[in-house]
């Protein structure tokens, strides 16, 4: 008996109470609890519609319903849900709530996700829309250079980066295929590479430019400064709206700055380009 | 020069001189015609104790033997004549005036303090009746010591929310104000005239508020000032003297605000500070333009910073809150137009509502139309509306209505209720009902619809004029997705799979190639090994005169090592050294090729035939010798 216990089966059993005791069962409570907190989202968001449609003038009560179903999705989104559509809904939901900032944040999120969601890009350009700090639209120069490199703005990081995986050892087959019968293979092989150098550019660029990791959404209103602390003047001539996109430049620990300012500013880049310091617990990050 | 001409010249100018003359006298008898009258001013009509004021005596209109002022003696004062008089002219409308002004130092003695009145001044006038002024009042107090202080004031402490309150601010100080004269360069600074070098309000970093600069005293200059550090907004700095301690005198610089709370909750409107400049008499020894040296005076800076001040904004009352209330405060009245003013039931009216008045128009949201019993007893009112705009003093709303029978003749007073933060009570403003024509809807049975039908005519396919794309927040996904780590290019760049992707294929690439010279190298080796076999196959396949020459020059070549072409005896016999054949050998293979090559050329199928034979023992000879 014990021969056999020690043998295959033995480590076969132990293996699958491993699994079990360590993944399993953890795994599929979360995913029971995510998808029981996003339909509960989904009924709660149905309620608010229905009570806010009957009383249009309690706007307060409204948005107190809305943002129960928001945080019922991002509990979704917390329990291991991290789908662009979770992310979307919270985002619906924090925008009818009346609250722009994590609005934005999670569309962000959802966009981060899958890029190609138009439900959630088209709501954030509506929501953009209507915050004071907008992108420069940019001149002729920046419309013809968004005319010729069109992959590079037109296509999703992931479509780009399929498309190279593609077309770049595509080429080469047609090289090797070309040391056999040179027409039409090193041609074909010339016309697909390209296209995966340029693919390559521009995925390369995005890497280096457009971290996500460093982008963040102000969520509460805040006065931008000039320096990491409320010393300096402020930066700009008003107050940044909650739903203000910026990117994180550089931060100042709390642990450097002065004891009794137990807060850490980081300095953020604008969607304008222009920078300011803000406390860091004013913004949240689009990547946890 | 004709004599007639000089008369004429002599009498014109007589006439000129004259009429000159008469408009002087006129001129001359319409100013002494005009009342003379003394008055009184005060440059400052407060001051320190330790400083002199200056009283400033004017007679007007004087007579050509008025005396000097003579001011009556004033307790506590020495009183010192400066200068005077000094003469001015004011022509207003064509009408002259003439003044002697005279200025005189009154100095208070021993530090004496209080209301003081000045006058009245007596002014002789030979032969007529003496001038005399009214008197005027001048306030002494006692200087404190250099100093500034500041204050803030909220008036009322509390009100409703969107109720404006007044917040004042008024600076202390005691002493002679810095200029920010930094010498001859100082032509560009931008320095505030009024002294401050920084003044900080936090009033004005407040976002849940609406803020507007005001002026606090009536009939005292305004100086506009902006505040760089406060985002260039302006204040109404207006100058003044106030006590404070007792009978300590101030001078004040005041300004203030009027501040709408938008939200509920306390407003911090204390916290403020400045920053002035007073000179205490220090110096320093500086050097001048031309370097010199001097001694200047100093200015000194001093901070000042208000206490804390709390406005408290309350939530609007719960009781008497009107149906249809959004939140807005202040006094408005609403005007409404409707287009179409007429229409079948249920086709849509639209109501352009624009609300007027004293309050946020901005912050202003539309009334609650849809929960308005008057209006929905006969529309059908959308609850679908637009949030407004600004236009020339008033908000504009666009509500739609549907009329929901023919026996509707108009739309009825639409109301817009509103909280009155001056009588504190809710009050609904109502617009002028405006009359409407709806018609009836016919309506047809199911056979009526059927043949109504048929002789519809064929839709015609019009192509929209305007294809637009609408943005927006789409509706919410009812399927939970797939959970996905986050795109972050930086980690898809920096990973295994695009170097692999990368690097793989050219390797592979690169490796094909070297394998391919590789076997590039092999095959002609294996061309060498297999001249014979193929040069025998081919004399036995076709053994005529121009076969055997091909086979045979195609053994040479491959054998050989020889460029394409044809093989003359003489290249052979060139290899065939290289290849250190023996020389009999050499001469056999040379002659069997002249041989072949005249048999191509000559013909003759049984020369042919012996010399296939032969051939073949030669090219296995050969190769014996080359494999050897």
């Amino acid at each position: 008996m014990s021969t056999r216990l020690g043998g295959s089966g033995f480590w076969l059993t132990l293996g699958v109470c491993a699994a079990g005791l360590l993944g399993g069962v953890p795994v599929t409570h979360a995913a029971d609890a995510a998808r029981s907190a996003f339909q509960h989202g989904l009924d709660l968001f149905d309620q608010a519609r229905d009570y806010a449609a009957e009383n249009v003038s309690e706007h307060e009560e409204i948005g107190r319903r809305y943002g129960l179903a928001a945080e019922s999705f991002a509990t979704a989104s917390a329990e291991g849900a991290a789908s662009t559509e979770v992310f979307t809904n919270a985002a619906n939901s924090y925008y009818f709530a009346g609250k722009l900032g994590e609005a934005v944040l999670y569309y962000l999120r959802a966009l981060s996700v899958d890029p190609a969601n138009t439900r959630a890009r088209e709501a954030l350009d509506h929501v953009r829309s209507g915050l004071p700090i907008q992108r420069p639209s940019g001149g002729t120069g920046t419309s013809i250079a968004r005319s010729l490199f069109f992959w590079h703005h037109g296509l999703t990081f992931r479509m780009r980066l399929a498309s190279f995986f593609m077309l770049f050892p595509l080429t080469f087959v047609f090289f090797a295929a070309s040391l056999f019968r040179r027409r039409p293979f090193l041609m074909l092989g010339l016309f697909c590479l390209v296209p995966a150098l340029a693919l390559l550019g521009s995925i390369v660029v995005e890497a280096v430019s457009g971290s996500a990791a460093k982008k963040g959404v102000i969520l509460v209103q805040v006065e931008g400064r000039k320096g990491d602390g409320l010393t300096y003047s402020p930066s700009h001539s008003r107050p940044f709206p909650p739903g203000t996109e910026v990117t994180i430049e550089r931060s100042r620990s709390a642990r450097e700055a002065a004891p009794r300012h137990n807060n850490a500013w980081v300095l953020v880049r604008l969607v304008d380009g222009s920078d300011s310091w803000v406390p860091e617990r004013a913004l949240e990050r689009v990547l946890p | 020069m004709p004599a007639g001409w000089v008369v004429s010249y002599k009498r014109e100018q007589v006439v000129k001189i004259g009429f000159l003359v008469v408009a002087l006298v006129g001129f001359g008898l319409a100013s002494r015609s005009a009342g003379a009258e003394v008055t009184l001013q005060l440059h400052s009509p407060l001051i320190w104790s330790n400083e002199a004021a200056i009283l400033e005596v004017t007679v007007k209109n004087p007579a050509p033997r008025t005396g000097r002022p003579r001011l009556p003696a004033v307790s506590d004062f020495k009183v010192v004549s400066l200068d005077g008089p000094s003469t001015q002219y004011e022509i207003i409308n064509g009408r002259k005036s003439m003044f002697y002004k005279y200025h005189y130092q009154l100095v208070p003695l021993g530090g004496t303090t209080g209301e003081f009145t000045i006058g009245p001044v007596t002014v002789p006038v030979r032969g007529d009746k003496n001038l005399r002024s009214g008197t005027t009042v001048l306030r002494v107090y006692r200087k404190p010591k250099e100093a500034v202080l500041f204050d803030c004031k909220v008036l009322p402490p509390g009100g409703p929310v969107g109720a404006p309150f007044r917040v004042e601010y008024t600076i202390y100080f005691a002493g002679e104000r810095g200029k920010r004269d930094d010498g001859f360069f100082s032509f560009g600074s931008q320095a505030n005239p009024l002294g401050p070098r920084r003044l900080d309000l936090p009033i004005l970093k407040q976002s849940n508020v609406r803020v507007n600069p005001i002026a606090l005293l009536e009939n005292v200059d305004v100086i506009p000032v902006r505040l760089p550090n406060s985002n260039n907004a302006r204040v109404l700095v207006q100058e003044s003297f106030a006590t404070k301690d007792g009978d300590y005198g101030y001078k004040t610089l005041v300004f203030g605000f009027e501040v709408t709370p938008l939200t509920t909750g306390a407003i911090e409107v204390g916290g403020a500070s400045v920053d002035m400049e007073l000179f205490t008499g220090k110096t320093a020894i500086r050097r001048g333009l031309f370097g010199r040296r001097q001694e200047v005076a100093v200015p000194s800076v001093f901070t000042a910073r208000t206490g804390p001040v709390t406005y408290q904004v309350q939530a609007l009352p719960e009781e008497g809150r009107p149906p249809g209330f959004t939140g807005a405060v202040g006094s408005y009245r609403v005007s409404v137009t409707a287009s179409p003013a007429e229409v079948a039931a249920f086709d849509p009216i639209t109501l352009d509502i624009r609300v007027s008045g004293k309050g946020l128009l901005e912050a202003l949201k539309p009334a609650a139309w849809s929960e308005i019993d008057s209006l929905t007893r006969d529309f059908q009112v959308s609850t679908d509306v637009d949030s407004g705009k600004v236009e020339g003093g008033a908000r504009v709303f666009t509500q739609v209505l549907r009329p929901r029978s023919e026996t509707v003749t108009a739309i009825p007073p639409v109301p817009f209720p509103f909280y009155d933060p001056t009588r504190k009570e809710y009050r609904v403003a109502y617009s002028e009902a405006v009359p409407i024509t709806v018609r009836a809807v016919k309506t047809v049975g199911a056979d009526a619809a059927i043949r109504s039908t048929q002789s519809t005519q064929r839709p015609v396919s019009v192509a929209p004029s305007i294809i637009s794309h609408h943005i927006g927040i789409g509706a919410n996904f009812q399927s939970i997705g797939e959970a996905r780590p986050p795109v972050n290019p930086r980690k898809q760049v920096v990973s295994v799979t695009l170097a692999t992707v990368l690097i793989l294929p050219p390797l592979l690439f690169v490796l094909l190639i070297a394998l391919l010279r590789f076997r590039g190298r092999d095959a002609s080796h294996h061309k060498k090994s297999q001249a014979l076999g193929k040069a025998l196959a081919a004399l036995a396949a076709r053994p005529d005169a121009l076969h055997l020459s091909h086979a045979c020059e195609g053994y040479f070549r491959d054998r050989l090592e020889l460029p394409p072409g044809e093989v003359t005896p003489v290249d052979l016999s060139a290899a065939l050294t290289r290849q250190g054949v023996p020389p009999e050998l050499q001469t056999s293979a040379v002659h069997l090729l002249e041989r072949i090559h005249a048999g191509k050329f000559g013909g003759g199928q049984e020369a042919t035939g012996a010399l296939v034979t032969e051939t073949q023992a030669a090219l296995q000879e050969l190769e014996r010798c080359l494999r050897g």
